[in-house]
C-alpha cells in the first residue's frame, strides 16, 4: 500500500529536482545530456527521495513551545525573539496565542532524511550565488555551506554574520523585533563578494509559516496579484500547481508583442493558519512585506515543490538580475550581471493571531504600516475634490493614408463638453474628465512630443475653452500623458542613452535584435522606446506643465506609472528597479505640486500619497492555476488612501459581475468613450475600442453614478473594516461608518433576517439604517 | 572603459537609425487583443470577450485524484453530463450537471489508456476507443459491456493495419466511424467488422511535381518517396443533421470540414466567384515564420455554431455556417483567458464551453456573454433566411461591438431581402461585403437601367464612332508634328495617338529623339493613372486579398491583377509603392531589353528604348480611368468581363513592347520574338539579382547588428 501509494508523488518529485537543477544549470538546449543527469539522478535520489514523503508528515513549523537550546533575543508586547545559538535558527513566540513561530520546521524523523535534504530543512536563508562567469547560479543553504555563523546581540535583536565556506561570501542578517513585527535587514555595508561567490539572491526565512505538503489544514497564502489571491494549501492539490515566483512592481522584462498581464501591486505576501474550526481565537498569520529595496524583490512561493516539500511563501531579495545575451546566431543565454544591484534590503514580517489573523486582517495591518511607517496619509475631501465619475474620452489618433499619416477624430474639444453636459443633464454632476490622445498627431502618434493640442480637436485654444466649460460644470480635466513611451521617427531623445536600457546594454524597444524572435513582422508600428523617466522628466515633463496648468488643467494621469518598473542600466542616469519606483514617485509629486493632482494606471504602492487616484486596476487575480479565489486585499488596504478605478466598465466582459465587484471592491466608476462611433478608429494607433459611442452608455453611466457616487460617495474616505463571504457568491464589505454592501454574485437571490439580495443584484445599507 | 562605452553607444544608436530607415512599409498596429475577430483586410479587429471563466473543474476537486494525460471530453446535451476520459488512469468519468461524479468506467471493462469517447443518443449507449487495447467498446448506460470491435477485416487494409483507435463514433446507419493516432484517415466499418474504406478522403491536387515522379520513377520508386497519405483528421464530430465535421491538421486550406452522409466536404467555396471573393480559410493567414494553425478539436453547437481547437496558439476559433470567422479567443499561458495545451473542446445545451487543458489534466467551463449569445443568435437567423430578426440581433451585436464587419453585412442581407437596395449597398460597404454588394448593385442597376437605356446606347454608339473617326482626323499636318517629335516634347496626337494606331512608325520616330523628358512625364502619367484608377475602382470590383486556387494563375489578367492591384482598399495604398510598381517594370525592361539587345547587334540607342519604353505605357496610362470607371456598371457575375477590359490593356502593352523591340533595333519577326524570350529572361535575371542584393544588404545590417551585440556583450560581462 505504501509504495503504491509513494511511488508515483515520489517519481514526480525526482523529476521536479531534475528539473530545477537542470534549469539552473542551463542545459535545455541539450536534451541528450540532459536527460542523461536526469536518469542519473532519479537513479542516485530515487532511493532517497523515495523516502522524503512520510517523514514530513509530522513535521511543523508553528509549535506550541519554544524548542530547548534556543537563547531569549528580544521581547516587546507581543512577541518573544529566540534564537538558536548554534544554527541561529530563530524562533518568535507570539504570546497572545501562546504558540511559536519557527524559522525551520520541527522533523520528527530526521534520521529517514538524507544528509543533503536536511541541510536545506534546517536552512535559515537559501544564498543564491554565481561565479565571475554569471552563467549559473547556485543555491546554498545556512548549514552545509556556511564556514563561519557568528551571532551579536543588539537592542532589540541580533546581528547574525554568515561567512560561506571558502570564504566567497559573506553578510549580515539583522534581526530587530517591534511590537507586533520582525524586522530582518541585510545591509549594504555587511556584504562582501568575491569573484567565486557573487551574490545572486537571498531568500529570507523559507519556512516560516511553511506547511508540509499534503497537510490536512485549512491554510492558505495571500499572493499580491492584481486585487490580491488566496492560495489554499491543504489537502490534495492538483498536480499543475507548483511553485511562482512574483516580481514586486510587475516584471522586469517587457515584450512589446505581449505584454505581461500581471500586476503585483505590492511587495509583500501572507501565510494565514485561520483558528480551529468552529473556534474565533487561536488563528496565526505572518504578513511578509519588504519594506527597503522593494522593487528589487520578488514573491516566491510554492505547494509541496521539491525539494523543499512543503507549500511556502518567502521573499527573495535579488541582488543581480538576468541578462538576455546572444551566444550565436539566433540564440541566447541568459547571463548574471556583473554589477550588485546596491541598497540597504529589509523585510518586516508582522505576527497576526486570533482575530487579526486572516486576509482580512493583513490588510488592515497593511494598511497601518503604510499609514505609520510610510506616512501615507488619508484621503482628504474637498469641494473640488470629491468622489467622482471618470469620464475617458478618446479624441484622435493617426491612421496610415496615401501621402502620409492621417488624423482621426473620434471627439473634438467641443464634443468633449457636449458629452460632459449631456451627463450633466443625465444627473452625473461630480465628473472627471480625462482625455486621451489630445497630443498633436493623437494617441501615441508624436511622443516624446505632445505639444501642441492638436489642431483637429480645436488646438490649445479649443482645450482652454473646454477646461472653462468643465470648470463651470462642477467637473474636473485631467489629461492622460505618457512620458515613457517614444518613438524613434519623431526624434527628441537619443537611443541607449535617454531610454530603458536592459542589463545587456541593449535599449528596450521593438526594434533590438532579442525581441525579433517574437516580433510579428510589418504589423508592429516599430521604434518605440521606453525613455529614462529621469530624462524624462527633464527633458519634458517640466517643459510641459507650465502650459498646461496656463490651459486650466487640473491635472495629469500617467500611463505605466503604477505598473511598469523595470531595472535600467542606462548610462547617464542608471537605475535599479527600485530608483526606478523613486522616480516614478518624483514625477507623480511633480506634477502633483505644479497642477494639484495627479493619477497613476495602476497601482503599485510607491504611488499612493502622492497619487490621488489609481486606475486600469484589475478586478481579478491573474494567475488562476496558483491562485485560487481573488480577494480585494490591495482595496482593503488602500481604501481611504487613495481612489481605485478598474478598466472602464464599457470594455468589461461581463457588466454586471464588474459592477458587483466594482461595489464589494469599493472602487469608482469610470467609462471610456467618444463622441463619433469607434469604428472610426479602426486602423489607427488605437484600435482598441469597440464600443464607445457616448449616447449608448449615458443611460448605465448615469445608473451608476447614482449608486456608487449618490449612495456610496461619502466612503471614499473610509477604511474598509471588514470583509465576509455571508454564502457562496454573496460577500459584505463594511465601511468605517457602518455602512455596509452586500453584492450576490449568483443565480439565485440571497435572503437572511429579513434581507433579500436578489441574483446579480446588491444592497447598500447606510450607517443609519443599522 | 567609459569612453568606449560612449563610442559602442553611438555605434549601437547608428545601426539602430539604420535598422530604423530600412523597415519599410512597416505601418499599422498590431495588438495581441484578447478576443478579436478577423476584418476583410485580414488584420485583427478587437472584440468583447465571448467567454468568461465559470470554474475549472480538476481531478483533486472532484475527489477521484489528479486526472492524467486525459485525451477526451464528452457533453451529453440532453442533460449536461460531463464524460472525461482520463486516458493515464485507464477510465472515464461521469459528472452530472452539478458538476459531481456519478459515476467512473475503467477496471471493470479493462480498458487500456482510452482516448476517445462517443455517446449514441438513440439507444443510450457509449462508444469507447480503447487505445491501448486496439479496441472500440460499446458499453450500456450502465456500464455493461455490450459489444467490442477489434480492428476491421479486409484484404485492403493489409498494409494499412489499424490497431489504435484514439476518436470513434457511430451514424445512424450504425457505420463506426474512427481515427486513429497515426493520422490514417477516418476509418470506416459496419458492425460486423468489416472495413467499408476511408471516409472524407481529400483529391490529391493536381501538381506538375507529381506529374514529373511518375516520369521519372518506377512505380514503386514512386511509392516509396510520395506515398499519398489519405487526410490526417485529428478529430470528428457527428451534428444532429448528419454531417460529420472533422478538423484536420497538417493542412493549409480546409483545415474544418463538413463531410455529407457520402463524404463530400461541404465546407468549401462552390462558385467562382465565391472562390474569387470570400476564398474563406480556417485559421489564421499564416506567414511561413508563423507556427501553422492546427486544429485538434471540432465541435458543432446546437445553432450550428462551430467551435475549434488551434493547439499551436491556444486560441479557441469559431466559424459559422457560411464559414465566416466569427471570433478568436484565448491563448497559450498560464493566466486568466490562458490555456496551457488545450485540446479539446465540447459545449452543452445551455451554451457553455468545455475545454480540456492536457497540460494541467483540467477542463475549463467557460460561460459565454451577451455577446457570443448575441452573435451566435444572429448568425443562426442568418443561415435560417430569417433576415429581418437576424438584423435585429445582428444590430444589438453593433451596439455591443460597432466595428464587426459581420452584423454590418448581416444588415445588408435584411435590406437586400426587402428590396432596399441603396441600402444594403450601404450595409455591405460598411460591411466590406463585395458579393453581397455586388448582388444588391445588380439589382439597383436594374432598377435604373430601365430609365436610361437609350442613352446608355447612343452614348456608346457615339464613343465608337468617337475612336474610328479621330484617327482619320488626325491624319491632317503630319509634317509638324514629326517635327515637334523631333524636339522631343510629347505632343498628343502625333505621338499618343501614334503609338496606339501606328506603333512601327512612331516607334521610328521616337527612337531617334534624345529628350529624357518625355520618360519622365510619361512615368509620372502611368503613377498617376495607378493611383487614380486605385481611388475609382467599385468597391466590389476591387481585388480580393488572397489569391485563388492554383488554376487562376493561368488565366492571363490574374497574375498582372494580383501584382497591380493587390489593394482591396484605398486607404491601404503606399504612395511610394505604388509609383514603385510603375516605375520599376519600366527601369528593369528597360535595362533587359538595351543589355540583350546590345549582344543581338540591335540598333536601338539606351535613350532609343528609354523612350519607347515609356511610351509602351500609353494604353495603361489611357485607359486604366476609364475601365476602373466602368467597373461601376459591372456586377461581380461580369466580373470576368472587367478583368478581360484589364487584360486587353496590359495584352495592349505587351504587344507594344513587342513592336518596340522589333522597331527600335531593326529586327526581322522571327528575331524579336527570339530576342523578346531572351529579354523576358534578363528581366528575371535582373530581378532576381536586385532580390539577391537585397537579402544579401539586410544580412549585412543584421551581421553588423550582431557584431556589435557581441563586442556589447564582451565589454560589459
Amino acid at each position: 500500500m505504501r509504495s503504491s501509494a509513494s511511488s508515483p508523488s515520489s517519481a514526480c518529485c525526482v523529476w521536479r529536482i531534475a528539473c530545477y537543477v537542470l534549469r539552473i544549470a542551463r542545459c535545455k538546449r541539450y536534451p541528450i545530456p540532459a536527460g542523461l543527469v536526469c536518469l542519473l539522478l532519479l537513479a542516485a535520489v530515487g532511493p532517497v527521495a523515495a523516502q522524503d514523503e512520510e517523514p514530513l508528515r509530522g513535521a511543523q513549523a508553528i509549535v506550541d513551545a519554544v524548542p530547548a537550546e534556543y537563547d531569549l533575543l528580544a521581547e516587546s508586547a507581543h512577541l518573544e525573539l529566540y534564537i538558536h545559538p548554534r544554527t541561529a535558527q530563530i524562533a518568535v513566540h507570539d504570546l497572545r496565542v501562546s504558540r511559536v513561530w519557527l524559522s525551520n520546521p520541527v522533523l520528527p524523523d530526521r534520521e529517514q532524511i538524507a544528509e543533503n535534504l536536511r541541510g536545506i530543512f534546517d536552512s535559515v536563508l537559501f544564498v543564491l550565488t554565481t561565479t565571475s562567469t554569471g552563467l549559473h547560479a547556485r543555491r546554498m543553504d545556512t548549514v552545509n555551506e556556511v564556514s563561519e555563523l557568528k551571532i551579536e546581540p543588539a537592542a532589540r535583536g541580533a546581528t547574525v554574520r554568515y561567512t560561506m565556506k571558502g570564504d566567497t561570501l559573506a553578510f549580515d542578517l539583522r534581526y530587530e523585533l517591534g511590537p507586533d513585527y520582525l524586522d530582518v535587514a541585510v545591509e549594504e555595508r555587511g556584504l562582501v563578494e568575491s569573484d567565486e561567490g557573487r551574490l545572486v539572491a537571498l531568500d529570507i526565512l523559507p519556512y516560516l509559516g511553511a506547511t508540509p505538503y499534503r497537510a490536512e489544514t485549512s491554510a492558505y497564502l495571500v499572493l499580491p496579484d492584481g486585487p490580491g489571491s488566496l492560495t489554499y494549501i491543504g489537502g490534495s492539490q492538483p498536480s499543475y500547481r507548483q511553485v511562482v515566483s512574483v516580481t514586486s512592481y510587475g516584471p522586469d522584462r517587457y515584450s512589446f508583442a505581449r505584454p505581461s498581464e500581471q500586476r503585483t501591486p505590492l511587495a509583500s505576501f501572507g501565510i494565514v493558519h485561520p483558528a480551529p474550526q468552529g473556534e474565533s481565537n487561536g488563528g496565526m498569520a505572518v504578513l511578509g512585506v519588504v519594506t527597503a529595496g522593494a522593487g528589487d524583490s520578488s514573491i516566491e512561493a510554492g505547494i509541496g515543490t521539491s525539494p523543499l516539500s512543503f507549500s511556502f511563501a518567502n521573499v527573495r531579495l535579488n541582488y543581480r538580475s538576468q541578462g538576455l545575451v546572444p551566444t550565436n546566431r539566433g540564440r541566447f543565454t541568459e547571463i548574471y550581471q556583473t554589477e550588485r544591484i546596491g541598497g540597504d534590503r529589509a523585510v518586516r514580517f508582522f505576527f497576526l493571531a486570533d482575530r487579526e489573523a486572516n486576509w482580512v486582517g493583513m490588510a488592515q495591518r497593511l494598511r497601518r504600516h503604510l499609514m505609520e511607517d510610510r506616512g501615507v496619509p488619508r484621503l482628504s475631501l474637498s469641494p473640488s475634490n470629491r468622489p467622482a465619475l471618470r469620464l475617458r474620452l478618446v479624441m484622435g489618433a493617426e491612421k496610415p493614408g496615401l501621402f502620409r499619416r492621417r488624423f482621426v477624430t473620434a471627439t473634438s474639444f467641443a464634443e468633449a463638453g457636449e458629452i460632459l453636459a449631456a451627463f450633466h443633464a443625465a444627473g452625473a454632476t461630480a465628473v472627471d474628465v480625462v482625455l486621451v490622445g489630445w497630443q498633436s498627431d493623437g494617441y501615441e502618434g508624436n511622443l516624446p512630443r505632445r505639444w501642441p493640442p492638436d489642431r483637429h480637436l480645436g488646438g490649445a485654444r479649443g482645450l482652454a475653452g473646454l477646461a472653462e466649460r468643465v470648470h463651470a460644470l462642477d467637473g474636473r480635466l485631467f489629461l492622460e500623458d505618457d512620458y515613457t513611451l517614444a518613438f524613434l521617427r519623431n526624434g527628441g531623445f537619443f537611443p541607449l542613452t535617454d531610454v530603458v536600457v536592459q542589463s545587456n546594454l541593449l535599449p528596450v524597444s521593438d526594434m533590438v535584435p532579442a525581441h525579433r524572435v517574437e516580433r510579428i513582422p510589418g504589423t508592429l508600428q516599430r521604434g518605440r522606446f521606453f525613455l529614462n523617466p529621469l530624462f524624462a522628466m527633464e527633458n519634458y515633463l517640466q517643459q510641459d506643465l507650465p502650459r498646461l496648468a496656463a490651459l486650466g488643467i487640473d491635472g495629469l494621469e500617467l500611463r505605466w506609472a503604477g505598473e511598469l518598473v523595470l531595472q535600467d542600466a542606462n548610462l547617464r542616469h542608471p537605475l535599479q528597479r527600485s530608483d526606478f519606483a523613486a522616480a516614478w514617485r518624483q514625477m507623480l509629486q511633480t506634477v502633483s505640486d505644479e497642477m494639484g493632482a495627479v493619477a497613476a494606471q495602476g497601482g503599485n504602492d510607491y504611488v499612493l500619497g502622492v497619487a490621488e487616484a489609481v486606475t486600469r486596476f484589475p478586478l481579478y487575480h491573474h494567475d488562476h492555476t496558483f491562485g485560487d479565489v481573488t480577494v480585494p486585499f490591495y482595496p482593503l488596504a488602500t481604501h481611504g488612501l487613495v481612489r481605485i478605478y478598474p478598466q472602464p466598465a464599457n470594455l468589461h466582459t461581463n457588466l454586471e459581475t464588474a459592477f458587483l465587484k466594482q461595489l464589494e471592491y469599493g472602487m469608482l466608476p469610470v467609462y471610456e468613450l467618444t463622441f463619433r462611433d469607434p469604428l472610426v478608429l479602426a486602423r489607427t494607433t488605437y484600435p482598441k475600442l469597440y464600443s464607445s459611442h457616448y449616447r449608448d452608455w449615458l443611460e448605465r453611466a448615469a445608473a451608476e453614478y447614482d449608486v456608487i457616487i449618490n449612495r456610496l460617495g461619502h466612503t471614499v474616505d473610509q477604511f474598509i473594516v471588514d470583509h465576509r463571504q455571508l454564502a457562496p457568491q454573496v460577500f459584505e464589505t463594511l465601511y468605517e461608518d457602518g455602512t455596509r454592501v452586500i453584492v450576490n454574485y449568483g443565480d439565485r437571490a440571497y435572503q437572511k433576517n429579513g434581507l433579500r439580495v436578489e441574483s446579480l443584484g446588491f444592497h447598500i445599507t447606510a450607517p443609519n439604517e443599522q | 572603459m567609459k569612453r568606449s562605452h560612449r563610442i559602442l553607444a553611438a555605434l549601437a544608436a547608428g545601426i539602430l537609425l539604420l535598422a530604423a530607415a530600412s523597415a519599410v512599409g512597416a505601418q499599422g498596429l498590431f495588438q495581441p487583443y484578447d478576443s478579436y475577430t478577423i476584418d476583410s483586410t485580414g488584420r485583427p479587429v478587437p472584440l468583447p470577450d465571448p467567454y468568461e471563466l465559470d470554474h475549472i473543474i480538476h481531478g483533486v476537486s472532484l475527489g477521484i485524484g489528479d486526472l492524467k494525460t486525459p485525451g477526451d471530453i464528452l457533453v451529453d446535451r440532453s442533460n449536461d453530463h460531463l464524460y472525461i476520459v482520463d486516458t493515464g488512469n485507464d477510465r472515464i468519468v461521469e459528472l452530472d450537471d452539478r458538476g459531481e461524479v456519478i459515476r467512473q468506467f475503467g477496471p471493470e471493462l479493462n480498458l487500456s489508456a482510452p482516448q476517445g469517447l462517443y455517446r449514441d443518443s438513440r439507444d443510450d449507449t457509449l462508444w469507447i476507443a480503447d487505445t491501448g487495447n486496439g479496441r472500440i467498446v460499446q458499453i450500456s448506460s450502465a456500464g455493461r459491456l455490450l459489444q467490442e470491435y477489434g480492428p476491421p477485416q479486409s484484404d485492403l487494409l493489409a498494409e494499412i493495419q489499424s490497431a489504435a483507435p484514439n476518436k470513434v463514433l457511430v451514424d445512424k446507419r450504425g457505420y463506426i466511424y474512427y481515427l486513429e493516432g497515426s493520422g490514417a484517415g477516418m476509418f470506416v466499418m459496419d458492425q460486423q467488422n468489416r472495413f467499408r474504406g476511408f471516409f472524407g478522403t481529400t483529391r490529391t491536387a493536381f501538381s506538375l511535381w507529381w506529374l514529373f515522379v511518375r516520369f521519372l520513377y518506377t512505380d514503386e520508386q514512386a511509392q516509396q518517396v510520395f506515398l499519398a497519405k489519405p487526410t490526417a483528421h485529428t478529430d470528428m464530430f457527428l451534428a444532429d443533421d448528419g454531417f460529420i465535421y472533422s478538423a484536420v491538421s497538417g493542412a493549409t486550406s480546409r483545415q474544418i470540414q463538413k463531410l455529407s452522409p457520402v463524404g463530400t466536404n461541404i465546407f468549401v467555396d462552390k462558385s467562382l466567384e465565391q472562390r474569387l471573393y470570400k476564398n474563406k480559410i480556417f485559421g489564421e493567414r499564416r506567414r511561413s515564420w508563423e507556427q501553422p494553425t492546427r486544429f485538434v478539436s471540432v465541435t458543432v453547437h446546437d445553432n450550428g455554431t462551430v467551435t475549434a481547437v488551434d493547439q499551436s496558439t491556444g486560441r479557441i476559433y469559431q466559424y459559422d455556417q457560411d464559414r465566416n470567422l466569427l471570433l478568436v479567443f484565448g491563448r497559450r499561458g498560464v493566466g486568466r483567458g490562458e490555456y496551457q495545451l488545450p485540446s479539446e473542446v465540447d459545449v452543452d445545451s445551455r451554451g457553455q464551453l468545455y475545454i480540456l487543458d492536457v497540460a494541467r489534466a483540467a477542463v475549463y467551463v467557460l460561460r459565454p456573454t451577451r455577446f457570443a449569445q448575441l452573435l451566435h443568435q444572429a448568425s443562426a437567423l442568418q443561415f435560417d433566411g430569417r433576415y429581418d430578426e437576424a438584423a435585429a440581433a445582428w444590430q444589438q451585436v453593433l451596439d455591443l461591438a460597432s466595428n464587426y464587419e459581420l452584423a454590418h453585412s448581416g444588415i445588408g442581407a435584411a435590406h437586400y431581402h426587402a428590396g432596399r437596395w441603396r441600402d444594403a449597398m450601404y450595409e455591405y460597404t460598411v460591411g466590406h461585403d463585395q458579393l453581397g454588394y455586388s448582388l444588391a448593385f445588380k439589382e439597383y442597376r436594374q432598377e435604373q437601367m430601365r430609365g436610361i437605356i437609350g442613352w446608355l446606347v447612343s452614348g456608346a454608339f457615339a464613343a465608337m464612332m468617337g475612336v474610328v473617326v479621330w484617327p482619320a482626323v488626325s491624319r491632317f499636318r503630319p509634317s509638324r508634328h514629326r517635327a515637334a517629335g523631333a524636339r522631343g516634347r510629347i505632343h498628343l496626337r502625333t505621338h499618343v495617338l501614334d503609338v496606339l494606331l501606328r506603333p512601327v512608325q512612331t516607334f521610328e520616330r521616337l527612337a531617334q529623339g534624345r529628350s529624357l523628358w518625355p520618360v519622365v512625364v510619361l512615368l509620372a502619367l502611368a503613377a498617376a493613372a495607378r493611383l487614380v484608377s486605385l481611388a475609382l475602382i467599385a468597391f466590389h470590383m476591387r481585388a480580393t486579398p488572397t489569391v485563388g486556387s492554383f488554376l487562376d494563375w493561368f488565366r492571363i489578367y490574374r497574375p498582372v491583377a494580383v501584382y497591380l492591384l493587390p489593394e482591396l482598399r484605398w486607404e491601404d495604398a503606399n504612395l511610394f509603392l505604388e509609383i514603385l510598381r510603375v516605375v520599376l517594370p519600366w527601369t528593369l525592361w528597360t535595362i533587359a531589353n538595351y543589355g540583350v539587345s546590345a549582344l543581338f547587334e540591335g540598333s536601338g540607342t539606351f535613350r532609343g528604348v528609354a523612350r519607347t519604353t515609356a511610351y509602351c505605357l500609353v494604353p495603361y496610362i489611357l485607359f486604366a480611368v476609364p475601365v476602373a470607371l466602368l467597373s461601376h456598371l459591372m456586377t461581380a457575375q461580369e466580373r470576368g468581363l472587367y478583368e478581360s477590359l484589364w487584360s486587353l490593356v496590359y495584352l495592349w502593352v505587351l504587344l507594344l513592347l513587342l513592336i518596340e523591340i522589333r522597331t527600335v533595333h531593326d529586327y526581322l519577326a522571327r528575331r524579336t520574338v527570339g530576342v523578346g524570350l531572351v529579354m523576358v529572361f534578363g528581366l528575371l535575371v535582373l530581378s532576381g539579382s536586385i532580390l539577391a542584393v537585397g537579402l544579401l544588404s539586410n544580412e549585412v545590417v543584421n551581421f553588423a547588428g550582431e557584431v556589435l551585440y557581441e563586442i556589447v556583450r564582451i565589454l560589459s560581462f
